[in-house]
């Protein structure tokens, strides 16, 4: 087991350093901070940013949006895939709009979003529409996969409804969410943030990067950049012990 | 007092499997249900479990509250070996009573170190007495099995049946054993039914003597008249 996690470690951290180093020749032979920025004027950057007095307030706000958008769409999805697991007309109903939301470009829809809502709420409303139909379809699926066998085993066993909803049908919902949970979050993550880019609320990371492209200063594009991937890599790490803490069966 | 079938018949889309089946089982002891593979003894025990419908005929005097173990484990993954055993008896007890009967059981059997594990850490055998346990400390009067040894090789399943017998020796229960394997059915069961290939008719009712007797010329003799009428 542990030869294992030795292995994988060095093969997540190998691609890792190719791919400063790239960046770092790349640099160098472009040799101009607008175009590629060097590692050293980024870090300088980060650094920069780190210290604003509006730093804080600026992850807070786009974190609080992201998690909104993952747990108002968990919720959605959950109430939405049940009724249709029960419905079969529900379910002819909503599969279409679904499947709209999942098709239509996401630029179009931010522009929507800025005709109908005010700027607070496009970025959320933006990512629960991307990550909704996803968790939909996973939710449907982690119902009707249920293994038929241990709901007949309930059957014969005359265990009430309610507790075979309670410790059959949710952990399953449950287990199919959190196998795709981090994914879901940094899709919530990127999402929020193109719609914070277009609807520049007041503390947000995307109109950040509005700001630093206005200046056309790339090293601190490049800057926001690595903090958003330091803030995903953290919400997939939180999301691993959470996950490990709720399905502990899994770990084996 | 005797558990009634009577002319049940079951097919499954063109194919019959049961057609006018009758038979009597006591209300007592172990009773195994013998025949060839397909003639149907599963059908009967799902129909009378609740679990499938007859297209017509009707069992009688069967209690509302029965055990089931299956040719399967049928444990909940994501429920550890205790819980396993709660989740059958939630809405029957108090929780209080839940958990001292499920310790009483495993404790009982030996087997109260592995109450935290979950099915996937237990080998095939040890989840199959978790699943036997679950029966047992299910409050039912009648118990039916299906086949529970079939998926285990010959060491694991003689330990199985030695498990088994004990439970049944401690906590005495009517019992309905389906089986093609006649070790099985010699061990166990005090009544033998064996029931013919399609159309399925109950060939002969056999007493089991070794049962009676436990003696090896005894298994000689009732494994020669099974070897006779299977």
């Amino acid at each position: 087991m542990k030869k294992y996690t030795i292995r994988d470690k060095k093969n997540s951290i190998l691609p890792k350093i190719s791919l400063i180093l790239i960046w770092l020749i790349l640099s160098l032979m472009v040799n101009n901070d607008i175009i590629i920025p060097g590692i050293g004027v980024t870090l300088e950057n980060i650094l920069k940013l780190v210290k604003d007095s509006n730093f804080p307030v600026t992850i807070l706000m786009t974190f609080f949006r992201t998690l909104m958008v993952f747990l108002i769409s968990t919720l959605l999805s959950v109430i939405l895939a049940s009724l249709s697991s029960v419905s079969e007309s529900f379910y002819s109903h909503i599969r279409p709009v679904l499947s709209l939301m999942a098709s239509v470009p996401i630029l179009a829809l931010i522009l929507l979003a800025l005709i109908w809502l005010n700027v607070e709420t496009v970025a959320i409303f933006v990512g629960i529409v991307f990550i909704l139909p996803i968790q939909f379809e996973k939710v449907l699926d982690g119902i009707n996969s249920i293994d038929e066998k241990i709901l007949q085993m309930a059957k014969v066993y005359k265990v009430k409804k309610m507790v075979r909803i309670r410790d059959i049908y949710i952990p399953s919902i449950l287990i199919a969410l959190s196998s795709i949970a981090n994914s879901t979050m940094a899709s919530a993550l990127k999402m929020v943030i193109a719609g914070e880019v277009l609807s520049q609320p007041r503390y947000s990371i995307g109109s950040n990067l509005i700001l630093q492209k206005t200046y056309l200063n790339t090293p601190g594009v490049f800057a926001w950049i690595i903090i958003i991937l330091l803030m995903s890599k953290t919400l997939s790490k939180i999301i691993d012990v959470l996950r490990k803490k709720a399905f502990p069966h899994d770990r084996m | 007092m005797t558990y009634t079938i009577r002319n049940l018949s079951k097919s499954f889309n063109e194919l019959k499997v049961l057609e006018n089946l009758s038979m009597e089982i006591k209300r007592e002891g172990i009773t195994c249900i013998m025949g060839p593979s397909g003639c149907g003894k599963t059908t009967l025990l799902n129909i009378i479990a609740g679990l499938s419908t007859a297209d017509s005929g009707e069992v009688i005097g069967f209690e509302d509250k029965l055990s089931y173990v299956f040719q399967e484990d049928r444990l909940i993954p994501w429920k550890s070996v205790e819980e396993n055993i709660h989740f059958v008896l939630k809405g029957r007890m108090e929780n209080g009573e839940i958990t001292s009967t499920t310790n009483k059981f495993l404790s009982m059997v030996g087997l109260e170190e592995y109450k935290n594990y979950y099915p996937n850490a237990l080998s095939g055998g040890m989840k199959q007495r978790i699943s036997i346990l679950r029966a047992f400390v299910y409050p039912a009067d009648l118990m039916l099995l299906d086949e529970p040894f079939s998926s285990l090789d010959l060491a694991r399943k003689n330990n199985l049946i030695q498990f088994f017998k004990d439970l049944v020796l401690k906590e005495n229960r009517c019992v309905i054993l389906v089986s093609h394997d006649m070790d099985v059915a010699i061990q166990l069961s005090n009544k033998i039914i064996v029931l013919s290939d399609k159309p399925t008719r109950v060939k002969k009712v056999l007493d089991n003597i070794y049962r009676i007797e436990e003696r090896e010329e005894n298994y000689i003799k009732m494994k020669k008249l099974l070897e006779m009428e299977l």
